[in-house]
């Protein structure tokens, strides 16, 4: 077996073969189609439901219709809405600038969101090319964790309790966990956190154990649209590059994927998207990177950085005394 | 791998010495992986169920393992499910099994300050006595020299989300006790939907099913959030969307709806009829209509009688109107030399002269008797195949519609007139031979004060187009509750008998002949009433209904009007109603004027709650908001009250039909916790319990009740009555105990019994075909083996428009049905919805009668011409076509007539139900805003089912209203603070949700800002907040009933609501400023 | 847990999932979501056509045994009595067959 101390968490092989499991399934994962999500939130329910996760706060957040915030270690299902703006005299209202009075308009401008810089986006349907000025979005995205290749948060675990499952999949061994956190900074997404009562660390298993006996995950059975699908990854990244041609053919330019690459920090996820706009504008870091990644090189360095420091003190101590 | 034992199963050895060097996966798999052990495969039994929330009907499957139900996930064999749930269904497990639910037997005292416990026997018996002596109390025998035989002293309400067996011994045992008041969430829902799709079609429910969809080239969805109110049926329009067909969404706010749309159209809340007209006009006035099919299927030819004037004439007036009954006589709207057959027969004139010209009737609201079967009439009419006569139908639709052009819908709907023209252009290119439109809509339309006109309209649209009866077309209604469909078709309504028999009405001896020569029409199916109405009275009274008594005719309680929920919640302020049954409603919370409910139930004698968990209207008496605001004190109320927990879907077997007149059978997967009981259970002791305490009685009161069948089967420790006996007798059987499988087995002399004629085949062969769950996999689209649809499970209704005159199909994409000739029979996908061997060239015999009367080419087997109606001469009683109004309370006056509003629109004036000034009456710019009210995917109805369960409940934890930023901006609301929201009725506090979503609208030269404002919340649970429904009115549609909640005007302004009895104080402030008056909206 | 390979390669034997399983040691479900990367319990939105998928009713191969009873006899029987002890009924019905 190679050991290649440079790839030692950025290898390109496939995770489950690199866990040393002679035999094992192929892998599978999410891929999850955003431009089908109806931001229904079966997915948060149905992951609670199966996997006890508790109810973690009755709090309006105001951020549109998602008072759920982001994933944590009460939240592996999190869907984000974001409205993208329109600008006033152009929205489908079709009011003139003439029609509203002044003072409404002065503080609709100041209210008015920064441009992103971007184009604007064209609505689906919208034939291919033409951006109209005057849309509006509503975009509803199902984050999880991305079931890594390279995982961040299990190369650092010190319990072993995080762990490579024979489906590819990254899971907390509950049974295992002593609560040290060493995880919850390591993920470059912010996926895990520490239960405050129970002290371990938690996070999506993608239900381990329902692959165990054949059954998807809950959330990807529960999707009324199926925007989350649940399969084998090659098969799911095939589906996903037709997706995405057929959108772009469709004229949603800003369609694209995120997390399908292996080429990518991270190796490629498990769970990957099909997002209509940047990864910042549904909180997704745009270019996320296994925070272990440099690790070998850091040792290496350390490691040179010592042998030179004792090169140093060895010379200057047999040298000295003249 | 498994790890090994023993010392061999270390880590750090199986690391060192095995292939994976790092430990990162198969050395450190743990002993607790290995034995992971998924739940759903250890349990000791799967359990079929179906849903209990909204009304797709998705299949579930409950896991149970020690008698305990530890999990519940959706089946994937369903065909309209295929597996998945939405976030309520997912919650199911939460909701059934969770601490949110009570299992205990509360009683309140007269006067008293808190509960006691109650055990579960004695309240059974305090109940009965409760029933027995309100209703010796305030027995009538008659009104007006008339037999009533009845108490109007008891009321029910509920429910829409229990099952069929569970509404059908409801309405049994009540109607047996002389109860009439008998309603349920049906009322305040869908009511509208039997009205015009019933005179429209003659049946009224939904004409296609949800998996159909997919087949649609294009979608209008107007009047629903598909997407979120019913996510699981949404996913067959994405199906659709995946084959390329356009889907539009109509809805004043953008939505997760619109955001899944093609083309979104804000539409100023409450003008989908100009909308809709617009259309009309535009397919009219350019000739874009579908003509072989508009000359054959519909009554486009007919000719209207010559006294017969339109809103066009009479500035907003049909001919007839009578401004002092509020109503019209619709002898003029008649076709030519043909009646509408009148509704008590020969003695009609005599009740018209006593009851000024038959108010009572109509005002009960006949429209709905259309759920199954058209409105009657009698004779031929005459028609013009040219349709260019000027009094046939379509010439007469084209005038009435002439002004609806798209200037007048931007000035009404504030739609700009380019986006109506692609709204048009869609519709049209996708209707015709070859391709499809349908529409989907939801309450939206019916929560109207002239809701049925809303669906009129688009089934107006509709046939114009040719889209009825074929694939990918037709209009979906959707219901909103697991089985409301069912208490309909059962029903727990006052006006209607079990497969929308009308309920009888006072008149001086009238036989059960009189009654049938009314009310049947001589063409067509409902010709054989008088076989559904005898096999019903035997089936409740069974042996004691003989001919020599007519059959128990006279056990029938009668009505003498409306006596609608709304018009008991004035009784009950009047104080005739004493007690009252809420059986899984909450009308606190979920019903028009919720402070109007409150104050009616404070007037009650006693009041018994039936739900999962303390429901505001439990609860009112002790901290309601009027204990708060010190109107009423608690040691004043005298209203006795028990709270008796109910069973969960997953604790009782039954039947749920779902929004597509499909019956699903769900099964019992463990028996309820402590005192929880299903309302099977309840209502059958209960009937148990009173007729062992009348037992005896030669009171001729206690006959009809004595009568009853009563004798059900029970079973387990609970003695739960069989659920699947009592659909056997929904079913019906003959004489010698066969269960029937048609209804056209049903006979009129007694020789067969059955509870509801349409549902007449559920349990053919013995076999409950609502539990048949043959997969999707094996079976193609229409799914035909799964569970079972009325009517004879037809999937796709009026499907003979699918084909040709001829028989053809139209097209080979779109053919359904046809016709074939060397069989001599219809054939292909779906049960064909007419005679199986009629010829496509029969044509009838002058003198024909019952169905021999329909022609080859009358798809719409179920009305007196066997025509789709453009124009309804009959059922609709405030207009034979649709006709914009505005709301009764709209800042906007009406762009099109001088009448603003509805004139037959039902009003009740009262100091707690005032109206809001509208138009350009003095004071409507107190209420400048309009409001519209509407359903989160994350909650249901009335919040007591999803605001207790934590899962939801954190989903969207306090109640909010949405402004668009320049509302904010005009009114000083911030993005997340406080808003108070005031109408003449109540004040209500909400969160403040700033967002583009909500755009102002330009109508008539004003701007006009909407708030949206969703219904979900109450002051109880875990998730509380004011209801929406303090802010509303009962003002109502006069056909349906409903009240208009989706269209009010009110005022916004930043910060909490007052407390204490500075809130009634806030209300009055307004009301002086705006000049409310008991007159204030009520004109005609 | 077998490969892809391993299940494909019995089921060409074929044999069917439940014996596949009491060889490999795995739950039947699992041996099927190996061999087909489709879950026992999916709905019908895949793409058949791939080797070892079954045509329907695959959830079998995971839960326990299915309660769904479709007919009681002690319901045709109450039916019966209901029937029977009804006289009028009885004599229509007579009528009615000499007519």
């Amino acid at each position: 077996m190679t050991f290649d101390l440079d790839r030692l968490f950025t290898g390109p092989e496939d995770p489950a073969t690199a866990g040393g499991y002679r035999d094992h399934p192929k892998r599978v994962g999410f891929f999850t189609d955003t431009s089908i999500c109806i931001g229904c939130k079966a997915c948060e329910v149905a992951c609670k439901e199966w996997n006890a996760v508790p109810e973690d706060g009755l709090i309006f957040t105001g951020m549109s219709y998602d008072n759920t915030a982001g994933l944590s270690a009460d939240t592996w299902r999190h869907v984000a809405f974001i409205e993208q703006p329109r600008r006033l005299g152009h929205q489908e209202a079709w009011l003139s600038p003439a029609d509203v009075p002044e003072q409404t308009a002065a503080a609709a401008r100041t209210r008015d969101p920064a441009s992103l810089g971007m184009p604007a986006p064209a609505s689906p349907g919208a034939p291919p090319g033409e951006a109209r000025d005057m849309d509006f979005r509503w975009l509803m995205a199902s984050d999880v964790c991305k079931h890594c290749t390279h995982a961040a948060c299990l190369d650092v675990c010190p319990t072993g309790s995080l762990f490579r499952t024979e489906f590819g999949t990254v899971v907390v061994q509950e049974d295992i966990c002593n609560g040290c956190g060493y995880c919850v900074p390591a993920c470059p997404f912010g996926v895990i956190g520490k239960r405050e009562d129970d002290g371990r660390a938690y996070k999506c298993t993608l239900c381990y154990d329902r692959l165990g006996v054949g059954q998807e995950p809950a959330c990807a059975k529960s999707c009324p649209t199926d925007s989350i699908q649940f399969g084998e990854l090659d098969e799911l990244r095939d589906r996903a590059a037709r997706r995405l041609d057929q959108l772009r053919d469709a004229g949603m330019a800003s369609a694209r994927l995120y997390g399908h690459d292996p080429g990518d920090g991270v190796g490629g996820s498990g769970a990957f998207f099909l997002l209509l706009d940047e990864p910042e504008v549904y909180g997704l870091p745009p270019d996320p990177v296994v925070t272990t990644r440099d690790l070998p090189s850091m040792w290496k360095h350390v490691g040179l950085a010592a042998v030179t420091l004792l090169a140093g003190i060895v010379m200057v101590t047999l040298g000295g005394g003249r | 791998m498994n790890p090994p034992a023993g010392i061999g199963s270390w880590p750090v050895l199986r690391q060192l010495t095995g292939p994976d060097r790092l430990g990162r996966a198969a050395a450190v798999k743990s002993r607790g992986s290995a034995s992971l052990e998924a739940r759903t495969a250890t349990a000791d039994r799967v359990v079929k169920s179906i849903c209990p929330y909204c009304a797709v009907g998705c299949a579930q499957n409950v896991y149970v393992r020690d008698e305990k139900v530890v999990h519940v996930e959706g089946d994937p064999d369903s065909p309209v499910s295929r597996g998945r749930l939405c976030p309520k269904g997912a919650a199911t497990l939460q909701f059934t099994t969770g601490s949110g639910r009570m299992h205990k037997v509360l009683y309140r005292a007269p006067y008293a300050a808190d509960w006691q416990e109650l055990d579960l026997g004695t309240a059974m018996d305090m109940v009965a006595d409760r029933i027995i002596a309100t209703r010796r109390e305030t027995w009538e025998w008659e009104v007006d020299g008339k037999r009533t035989a009845r108490t109007m002293g008891i009321a029910s309400l509920g429910g829409a989300t229990l099952d069929n067996e569970e509404n059908y011994l409801i309405k049994k045992l009540l109607t047996g006790l002389g109860v009439v008041q008998i309603e349920n969430q049906a009322r305040v829902c869908h009511s509208s939907t039997v009205v015009g799709l019933g005179t429209s079609f003659g049946r009224g429910g939904a004409t296609t099913f949800m998996q159909d969809l997919q087949h649609s080239d294009c979608i209008i969805i107007e009047g629903s959030n598909f997407a979120e109110a019913h996510p699981v049926g949404f996913q067959w329009v994405m199906e659709a969307k995946a084959r390329g067909a356009t889907v539009i969404h109509v809805d004043p706010r953008f939505t997760r709806t619109s955001a899944l749309a093609d083309l979104h159209v804000p539409i100023r809340a409450g003008t989908d009829v100009a909308f809709l007209g617009g259309i009309i006009n535009h397919v009219l006035a350019n000739d874009l209509y579908f003509r072989e099919f508009v000359v054959n299927y519909t009554n486009a030819a007919t000719i209207v009688g010559e006294d017969f004037r339109d809103t066009e004439d009479l500035d907003g007036l049909f001919s007839g109107f009578d401004p002092d009954n509020r109503g019209y006589d619709t002898d003029t709207w008649q076709y030519e030399g043909m009646t509408v057959v009148a509704a008590s027969g020969k003695r009609d004139e005599e009740y018209d002269r006593r009851t000024r010209h038959g108010s009572s009737i109509s005002s009960a609201g006949r429209g709905e008797m259309h759920g199954s079967g058209g409105a009657a009439l009698e004779g031929t009419p005459r028609r013009d195949e040219t349709m260019e006569d000027p009094r046939c139908v379509l010439q007469i639709l084209k005038r009435h519609y002439a002004r609806y052009t798209p200037e007048m819908v931007e000035r009404i709907c504030g739609i700009p007139r380019e986006l109506f023209a692609e709204v048009c252009r869609h519709l049209v290119e996708n209707s015709g031979p070859e391709r499809t439109a349908e529409f989907v809509y939801a309450v939206g339309w019916t929560q109207h004060s002239d809701g049925s006109q809303f669906i009129r309209a688009a089934c107006v649209l509709q046939l114009l187009l040719g889209n009825m009866g074929r694939p990918g077309g037709g209009i979906q209604a959707l219901r909103g509750h697991a089985s409301i469909q069912g208490s309909s078709d059962i029903p727990t309504l006052f006006n209607l008998l079990p497969g929308y028999i009308p309920m009888p009405h006072a008149h001086a001896h009238e036989t059960l002949g009189d009654f049938l020569r009314a009310d049947a029409t001589h063409k067509g199916f409902w010709a054989e009433m008088n076989s559904y109405m005898v096999s019903l009275l035997k089936a409740w009274w069974g042996p004691a209904a003989r001919p020599d008594n007519d059959f128990c005719f006279d056990h029938l309680p009668r009505l003498t009007g409306s006596h609608s929920t709304y018009d008991t919640v004035m009784a009950q302020l009047e104080g005739t109603c004493k007690g009252y049954l809420l059986l899984g409603e909450n009308p606190a919370v979920g019903s028009a004027n919720a402070r109007m409910q409150r104050f009616g139930m404070a007037n009650l004698d006693w009041l018994v709650v039936r739900d999962f968990s303390l429901i505001e209207s439990a609860t009112w008496w002790k901290d309601g908001p009027e204990i708060r605001t010190g109107e009423l004190r608690t040691a004043d109320i005298a209203t006795e009250v028990f709270f008796l927990p109910a069973a969960a879907h997953t604790e009782k077997s039954g039947s749920f039909t779902n929004t597509n007149r499909m019956l699903q059978w769900h099964h019992a997967a463990v028996e309820p916790d402590g005192d929880a009981r299903s309302d099977l259970w309840f209502m059958y002791h209960l009937g148990r319990i009173i007729r062992e305490r009348l037992a005896g009685s030669t009171d001729p009161m206690d006959a009809a009740v004595l009568d009853l069948t009563w004798d059900y089967p029970v079973e387990g420790s609970v003695a739960e009555p069989v659920a699947e006996a009592v659909l056997a007798e929904i079913n019906g059987w003959d004489a010698d105990g066969t269960p029937l499988s048609k209804y056209t087995q049903l006979k009129g002399d007694g020789s067969t019994a059955c509870g509801c004629w349409i549902y007449c085949g559920v349990y053919a062969d013995g076999v409950n075909q609502a539990a048949r769950r043959k997969p999707a996999g094996e079976q193609n689209w229409i799914a035909a083996e799964w569970a079972w649809a009325w009517p004879d499970n037809r999937r796709l209704l009026y499907n003979r428009a699918s084909a040709r005159p001829d028989g053809r199909p139209w097209s080979e994409r779109k053919k359904l049905v046809w016709w074939d000739e060397e069989k001599g029979e219809w054939t292909g996908y779906d049960v064909p919805d007419f005679e199986r061997t009629k010829r496509p060239d029969y044509r009838p015999p002058e003198d024909a009668t019952g169905v021999e009367a329909l022609s080859g080419i009358d798809p719409f087997i179920m009305q007196a011409d066997g025509k789709g109606w453009l124009y309804a001469p009959a059922g609709v009683i405030d207009g034979p076509m649709p006709t914009h109004y505005e709301p009764q309370d709209s800042p906007v006056p009406n762009p099109l007539y001088g009448r603003q509003r509805n004139p037959a629109r039902m009003v009740y004036p009262h100091e707690h139900n005032r109206y809001n000034p509208s138009g350009d009456e003095p004071g409507a710019s107190v209420y400048p805003y309009v409001i519209t009210t509407y359903r989160l995917t994350e909650h249901f109805t009335a919040g007591g089912m999803s605001r207790n369960t934590p899962y939801l409940a954190e989903l969207q934890p306090e109640p909010f209203c949405e402004v668009s930023p320049e509302l904010a901006a005009e009114r000083g609301l911030e993005h997340g603070g406080w808003a108070t929201i005031v109408t003449a009725r109540n004040a209500v506090e909400a969160r403040v949700l700033v967002t583009q979503r909500m755009a102002p609208l330009r109508a008539d030269g004003q701007v006009v800002h909407q708030i949206g404002l969703p219904f979900h919340w109450g002051p109880n649970g875990l998730s509380a907040g004011d209801a929406a429904n303090e802010l509303s009115s009962i003002a109502l549609d006069p056909n349906s009933h409903i009240q208009e909640v989706k269209a009010f005007s009110a005022d916004i302004r930043p910060g909490r609501r007052p407390r204490g009895p500075a809130l009634p104080a806030l209300v009055a402030e307004y009301r002086r400023r705006a000049g409310v008056t008991e007159r204030t909206g009520t004109e005609v | 847990m077998p490969s892809k390979e391993q299940v494909l390669r019995l089921l060409s034997q074929g044999r069917d999932y439940e014996e596949i399983a009491g060889i490999l040691g795995v739950p039947a479900g699992q041996a099927y979501l190996i061999a087909t990367g489709i879950p026992a319990d999916g709905g019908d939105t895949v793409t058949r056509g791939r080797p070892g998928v079954l045509p329907s009713r695959s959830q079998r191969l995971v839960n326990p045994r299915e309660i769904n009873p479709t007919g009681r006899g002690d319901v045709h029987r109450w039916v019966r009595r209901r029937a029977w002890g009804d006289p009028q009924m009885q004599a229509a019905a007579d009528a009615g067959e000499k007519r």
